[in-house]
């Protein structure tokens, strides 16, 4: 029986529920400093001077602007080098953001060093701030920045503009003119905050030799490692990075955190080790996800073929480019990958705003984008009469396809789709047949039911470079007892990637799930891994696995047929309960070698490990598909909606871990009608939180607020997808791409009132249920 | 000068008492477990059982745990109804990024204890409502505890 | 680093508050306090008042006495042992504030002192609080002359210290009790509101996230000039309810959710009295 498809205990389970897990907040060194950083309190301005006489006469050491190597540097690499935009430093000389770091400082005490705070003198230049896009895109507003540099090329700014992607296929105009209706609408996602329960932290040992030992909240120890050694000049053999477990992520590491870098520049500063963790507060100002406007237009047939579709998209990025471009880039692909629109114009736009930088949360712009097309959908088939899961079925892009999702250099062709499985089983399960209209409705409370469909793709290889790197690596070794080692550098956020991971090497081996485990590593002892990003845990880090595991597999066969005395073609590996993992004679099958045996014998007889590293890169990026189908109920009085039943329903290939996955559909969703109701990180006149860094404000939801464990019904599609390991896709962000989408369609079917505007909040719902309603299309 | 029963032992801190407890317990008291993640008594990462009742320790000044019983999770490593609730929630899946486990397990724990009959799914959503998860979306760590709860009262 | 002193006695309480009252900050559970610590902070004393036994008082007579050191979690366990009406009220209260471990923590006096949700059930039950200071001895205030903004009390003295909540054990028609909360992690509701009605005694407190409770002495005059038993009916209320209501917030979302707990407050079942 496969370890693929068990539910098994996870690998770091026993570790994790008793507490003994470390996370970089737990990582403790002796003689060890502790960190604090002071964080601009104004929008915008320049640094003059930094007295820090205090701050040492309480013995505290400081790092300020004027101490940190002049470098400017993108935190994110994972798009090739010309396509990285790079416009910031360790700590700046002039602050773009409230909260954005100006000065650390590190002292033998927390208390110590937040006291040292206190006592530093800053000389301010406040600047003219701008805090929306489309203020900042105005030629007359404040300039952030005068430079920013596109690889090795310097840009000189000319506004706020951080770039742009204008993406054309076919003749979107002419398509226009042929469609029988157009549908335009103006729809906006707010700025948000990932709320993973671990905030950042870092921990950094200097080393006798000038190299560093770094301990920190990453999704990628090897990114994290080339950034600080770009940063301080330290050749990447003397900087290493510690793979430890995350407490929860959703986007927010995905860069090199900010505080990384100030903790390593102390650490190398006082010459001891440095502990830095991010406040609750501080964690709020130092990322949030993009805020973006969206224009869609789509040209449909009576029939219901499309003809075009165009998206005019502004992001507002906030203080730092983050991979912006790749944002645009994103957001054009998965609104081409969505549906049969023949036609297709993206123009998008990112712009600089002096707010807290945007990041990735779960999803990139994928939600975003899906926000507004599964609405638009929902508006054409009421105006043409269709049914809105039909209408989704004829256009919908599948099997055989091609599929862009993560922009247009990452094209590949569909080869497993559960779409119609996915809307028909959950039409089933939700009982869309009896949906009935909102005019049909009266009451207090009032019940819709929507649905909406969406995708992440599996990972952002294929079968030529693109724009972004991705492949990923592992070593294997089988040990002297016939247990397997896995050396990977693929970090688990909690889903399970490191479980998947583990069974898809055991099955590649026929070794049980309970003799193959995942070593402690770091980013020396492993090959190169991008991220854990783009839902590629499992398609690429399990797929690098999978690969360098058949090589371990030859190996095996090798040493057993020197023992057995046979070619290797002629053996197979097999487990059975009898024999365990064995190696066998497939024309005499009862002439067999233990697994155990034979890495013994290998030692014994000096014939070296059965051990492999290797790195590779798939061939594809698939798309996992996703489908929610959800039922609310909107309290009229108050403009409460409360979410009664969600069906979630995902396509992600061969299932790996089915709790674990089921426990991802279920989280992201909680999430997302976190997102659609009520999570939202306003900025104030004055640049600053509206809720100030806290959480009660934020409001994140609680046991109480996401629906009861009875309301929610989870279902995987039948595929299978032969360029994963064995038949496995992704699913991680697809998991959050339709939530709100659906909440909102079913808010709809519930009042008749659509909201174009997120968070649909009670104030929002309430005021467009007061309001006239114009007539849809 | 702080001293303190901490699982089960006898403990001296020189930490200010006005230090907020969970960083005593950290820092000093090498209680690792006791996460921290808002300090601000929102997420409930830090829940620690004060004489027996769940509390945030990031809430609470050291001086106020004085001569008191603390018991983070390691104290009830022999403690059946946590380690069921361990089991349960390791089977159920309830377990994703673990930063929110132990104060969810303390917590638990003393919700399983306190009732006469098995809880609900209701009661438990209510009684776990003090601590965040942003993984789950709860439902797994409901059912565990719902699990616990009825092979303790059965 | 504030300072921490933890008397035992009331006395030793009342001793350092009259000696140093404008450098003590009196805390007993420290959920509202405690995070607000700055490690700079070299002039507070922290005077934890948590374990004096004299403020632990729960009594249930022809007077309910809630002593001020009382956790949420021990008057809980306490009321719902107690067949009495006025305390299954409160419980009802006490019972959905914030989170079980903030309720085994904060005390009724924090919470009402701080203008919390048992201080708008209390201004509608005609609670007194007994405060008690070194010289000006022990004196009793109705709870609605305590709250005035805010932050400020109008406790005679400053070294002042809330002993005790004392309520009325008598019969009510109605009690009635309601909130509205954005969100369980919000533990502070946007709006709440109480009502405790016997015969003509109408009372109505309005509790809110930015403003003090109060009671609502126009809407409460008009049920009693027009004769209205509550529940009744909003609409026989008319304008000076809006009158009232309106000059208490500018934001128009918070005045609707004001007008809809009132109204639902008003309006409710006749025999519906809240409770266990």
């Amino acid at each position: 029986m496969p370890e693929v498809g068990r539910n098994l205990p996870r690998k770091d389970g026993v570790a994790k529920i008793s507490g003994k897990e470390p996370y970089s907040h737990d990582i403790h060194l002796p003689n060890m400093l502790y960190a604090a950083v002071y964080r601009s309190p104004l929008a915008h301005v320049r640094i003059r001077y930094v007295d820090t006489s205090g701050a040492q006469a309480l013995g505290a050491i400081c790092l300020t602007p004027q101490e940190v190597p002049d470098v400017i540097y993108n935190e994110r690499i994972v798009s090739i080098p010309t396509k990285t935009y790079k416009d910031r430093r360790v700590l700046p000389t002039v602050a773009r953001h409230v909260g954005e770091a100006i000065v650390g400082v590190a002292a033998e005490t927390e208390e110590l060093a937040i006291r040292a705070l206190s006592s530093l003198r800053i000389d301010f230049e406040p600047l003219p701030s701008v805090l929306n896009a489309e203020e900042a895109l105005k030629p007359e507003s404040p300039k952030l920045y005068d430079r920013i540099w596109l690889g090795e090329k310097p840009i000189e700014m000319t506004g706020n503009i951080a770039c742009e992607r204008h993406i054309t296929e076919g003749d979107p105009e002419a398509g226009f003119r042929e469609a029988d209706f157009v549908v335009e609408r103006r729809y906006t996602t707010p700025r948000k905050y990932h709320g993973q329960m671990e905030t950042k932290a870092a921990v950094c040992q200097p080393l006798p030799n000038g190299g560093i030992n770094v301990w920190a909240t990453v999704q990628s120890v090897h990114n994290v490692r080339q950034v600080l050694g770009q940063i301080y000049g330290i050749p990447l053999s003397k900087v290493n990075v510690k793979k430890l477990s995350i407490g929860g992520s959703f986007g927010s590491s995905i860069q090199m955190n900010s505080i990384i870098p100030i903790c390593v520049g102390l650490a190398l500063k006082s010459g001891r080790p440095v502990k830095l963790i991010s406040p609750r507060e501080d964690d709020m100002y130092d990322h949030s996800h993009y805020q973006t406007e969206m224009v869609l237009k789509v040209g449909v047939k009576q029939d219901g073929t499309f003809t075009a579709a165009k998206m005019n998209v502004i992001a507002d990025i906030g203080a730092h480019h983050i991979q912006a471009d790749a944002l645009l880039g994103v957001m054009a692909g998965w609104l081409a990958s969505l549906y049969k629109w023949k036609n297709f114009q993206f123009d998008g736009q990112a712009v600089y705003t002096n707010k807290v930088p945007g990041c990735a949360l779960q999803g990139f712009g994928n939600p975003l984008v899906n926000f507004a097309v599964e609405q638009h959908m929902d508006i054409i088939a009421e105006m043409l009469g269709r049914d809105p899961v039909d209408l989704r079925l004829q256009n919908y892009i599948g099997e055989g396809d091609v599929f862009w999702g993560q922009g247009p250099s990452i094209k590949s062709i569909i080869e497993s789709c559960g779409v119609e499985e996915i809307l028909r089983e959950g039409s089933t399960r939700i009982g869309w047949n009896q949906r009935r209209e909102p005019h049909e409705k009266s009451g207090r409370y009032r019940r819709g039911i929507g649905v909406a469909r969406g995708f992440h793709t599996s990972g952002t290889a294929g079968p030529k470079p693109g724009d972004v790197i991705d492949f990923s690596s592992a070593t294997i070794k089988v040990n002297e007892d016939g247990t397997v080692d896995i050396l990977t550098p693929v970090i688990d956020h909690g889903g399970g990637t490191g479980e998947a991971i583990v069974k898809i090497v055991a099955d590649t081996l026929h070794v049980p799930y309970t003799m193959v485990e995942l070593s402690d590593v770091d980013a020396r002892t492993t090959g190169y891994d991008v991220a854990t990003h783009a839902t590629r845990g499992v398609y690429c880090g399990g797929g690098a696995a999978a690969h360098v595991a058949e090589e371990v597999r030859t190996q095996i066969l090798a040493m057993a047929g020197r023992i057995l005395d046979e070619e290797p073609s002629g053996l197979a590996l097999d487990l059975t309960a009898e024999r365990g993992t064995h190696v066998y004679v497939q024309s005499d099958p009862n002439r067999f070698v233990s697994l155990k045996d034979i890495a013994k014998t290998a030692q014994i007889k000096s014939w070296g490990t059965m051990a492999a590293t290797g790195s590779y890169r798939q061939s594809s990026a698939p798309p996992c598909f996703m489908g929610h189908f959800v039922e609310v109920e909107v309290d009229t009085e108050t403009g409460e909606v409360r979410v009664v039943r969600a069906i979630l329903l995902s396509d992600a290939g061969t299932v790996v871990n089915p709790d674990l996955l089921a426990g991802q559909l279920i989280g992201a969703f909680a999430r997302g009608i976190g997102f659609a109701l009520q999570e939202h990180t306003q900025t104030l006149p004055s640049g600053t939180l509206n809720h100030g860094g806290w959480l009660t404000d934020y409001r994140m939801g609680t046991s109480c607020d996401v629906p009861p464990p009875d309301a929610m019904d989870v279902y995987f599609a039948h595929t299978y997808e032969s360029t994963g390991p064995f038949g496995a896709k992704g699913v991680a962000e697809a998991a959050l791409s339709s939530v709100w989408s659906a909440v909102a369609n079913a808010i709809y079917n519930a009042v008749g009132v659509r909201v174009y505007d997120l968070p649909i909040t009670p104030e929002v719902l309430l005021e467009a249920l007061s309001a006239p309603q114009l007539i849809e299309a | 000068m702080t001293s303190l029963i901490l699982n089960g032992e006898q403990w001296t801190t020189a930490v200010n008492p006005t230090t907020r407890l969970s960083a005593a317990l950290r820092e000093s008291g090498g209680a690792l477990d006791v996460k921290e993640g808002c300090l601000t008594g929102h997420c409930g990462a830090c829940t620690i059982l004060l004489d027996g009742q769940p509390v945030k320790s990031c809430l609470l000044v050291s001086g106020q745990a004085e001569g008191r019983s603390v018991i983070s999770l390691k104290g009830l490593s022999t403690d059946p109804v946590a380690t069921y609730l361990q089991e349960s929630f390791s089977r159920a899946g309830a377990v994703q990024c673990g930063f929110c486990t132990p104060g969810m397990i303390i917590v638990a724990t003393a919700l399983v204890k306190a009732s006469e009959v098995p809880l609900s799914r209701d009661d438990i959503r209510a009684g776990l409502v003090g601590n965040l998860c942003r993984c789950t979306g709860y439902h797994k760590i409901v059912t565990a505890v719902e699990e616990a709860s009825y092979v303790h009262e059965s | 680093m504030a300072r921490y002193q933890r008397p035992e006695t009331l006395r030793q309480a009342l001793t350092q508050l009259h000696d140093n009252p404008n450098e003590t900050v009196v805390m007993a559970g420290g959920t509202t306090i405690v995070p607000f610590l700055q490690p700079n902070d070299d002039e507070t004393v922290l005077l934890d008042i948590g374990r004096i036994g004299e403020l632990k008082n729960l009594i249930c007579e022809s007077e309910i006495i809630i002593g001020s050191a009382v956790t949420l979690k021990e008057f809980l366990t306490y009321a719902r042992k107690q067949e009495n009406p006025v305390l299954g009220a409160l419980y009802e209260v006490a019972s959905h504030i914030a989170d079980p471990t903030i309720r085994g923590q904060a005390t009724v006096g924090g919470n009402v002192a701080r203008g919390g949700e048992l201080a708008t059930i209390l201004l509608a039950l005609d609670a007194e609080i007994i405060v008690e200071s070194l010289d000006g001895g022990s004196r009793r205030i109705h709870l609605k002359d305590l709250l005035l903004d805010p932050g400020v009390t109008a406790l005679g003295h400053p070294d002042d210290l809330l002993i005790a909540i004392v309520v009325h054990n008598q019969k009510y028609d109605y009690i009635h009790y309601d909130k509205f909360t954005k969100s369980h992690l919000a533990s502070i509701p946007l709006a709440s509101v109480a009502v405790a009605a016997c015969d003509r005694d109408i009372r109505v407190a309005l509790g809110s996230h930015r403003l003090f409770p109060e009671r609502l002495s126009l809407v409460e005059r008009r049920l009693v000039e027009r004769d209205l038993t509550v529940p009744t009916g909003w609409g026989q209320l008319g304008g000076l309810v809006d009158a009232e209501v309106f000059a208490l917030t500018d934001d128009s979302y918070h005045n609707h959710i004001i007008h809809v707990l009132l109204e639902r407050a008003l309006m409710g079942p006749p025999s519906e009295v809240n409770g266990q």
